[in-house]
């Protein structure tokens, strides 16, 4: 993906490094969008009342808070936007997968929830080799999300 | 703009007073769920702002320079475009 824009506009070799930088602030653009879906998952994930009164949940901006301070202090040292590395799309694809699976906790499992929850690993896996054995650690969770396993199984109609 | 401050809306949430926000830190329009607490959308249009902001200045700033990794990166990319088999096969770092 780094170096499509060299290719596709034929750019000269003295572009080519900021050309690589580009698509590598595009991937931090994308992970800051996997980030919104995965705190709005994350806040709007179940009816505040559903909380028990002796279990104190964080106040929804102060999870929004943590989630921002959070991404933009490993995005921008220790992932560091001026390394090629994947790094980055794959920290964005670990949001949007962990988005995923938030959203069959709260909603259950169903056939959409499930491809993309596929996709995502299927691509998290061809950006980076970490992911493949983190697969299973995301399908179990998914699994157990809605509380009982049963209703993680989609059945055909 | 920036919504002002002001105090949340505490009705819906009255089983849960902690996440009522009723020291009026931080205000809220949005009631998505029963969601009152949360930022506005001034906020996150100004945290977005910044993000993208420091971002593009982190790549700006590193335009023409490239780590050993980078570097393994972009020629297994070029060797992928090539359809050189062995070119892709290598681990960077």
């Amino acid at each position: 993906m780094i170096v499509l824009p060299k290719h596709f506009f034929k750019l000269p070799l003295y572009w080519e490094s900021t050309s690589v930088h580009l698509v590598n602030f595009a991937i931090y653009v994308f992970g800051l969008c996997s980030l919104e879906f995965f705190v709005n998952g994350l806040i709007h994930r179940r009816d505040p009342s559903d909380f028990p009164d002796d279990l104190e949940s964080l106040h929804a901006w102060a999870q929004r808070l943590i989630g921002y301070a959070l991404f933009l202090y490993s995005s921008l040292s220790w992932l560091s936007a001026d390394i090629v590395t994947p790094d980055l799309c794959v920290e964005g694809i670990f949001l949007l997968i962990a988005g995923v699976i938030i959203r069959i906790q709260s909603a259950g499992a169903t056939w959409a929830n499930s491809a993309i929850l596929g996709l995502l690993l299927g691509v998290g896996y061809l950006t980076k080799v970490v992911l493949f054995p983190l697969a299973l650690v995301f399908f179990l969770a998914s699994a157990f999300a809605p509380g009982n396993p049963r209703k993680s199984i989609v059945r055909p109609r | 703009m920036i919504a002002p401050l002001s105090k949340t809306n505490s009705g819906e949430l009255a089983s849960c007073p902690d996440r009522s926000g009723a020291n009026g830190s931080v205000a809220s329009t949005s009631t998505h769920n029963g969601v009152v607490d949360d930022f506005s959308l001034g906020y996150r249009v100004l945290f977005w702002a910044i993000a993208l902001g420091l971002g593009l200045l982190r790549a700006l700033d590193s335009r023409f320079s490239a780590s050993g990794d980078g570097r393994s990166c972009i020629e297994m990319g070029d060797a992928y475009l090539r359809r050189d088999t062995t070119g892709v096969v290598c681990i960077p770092g």
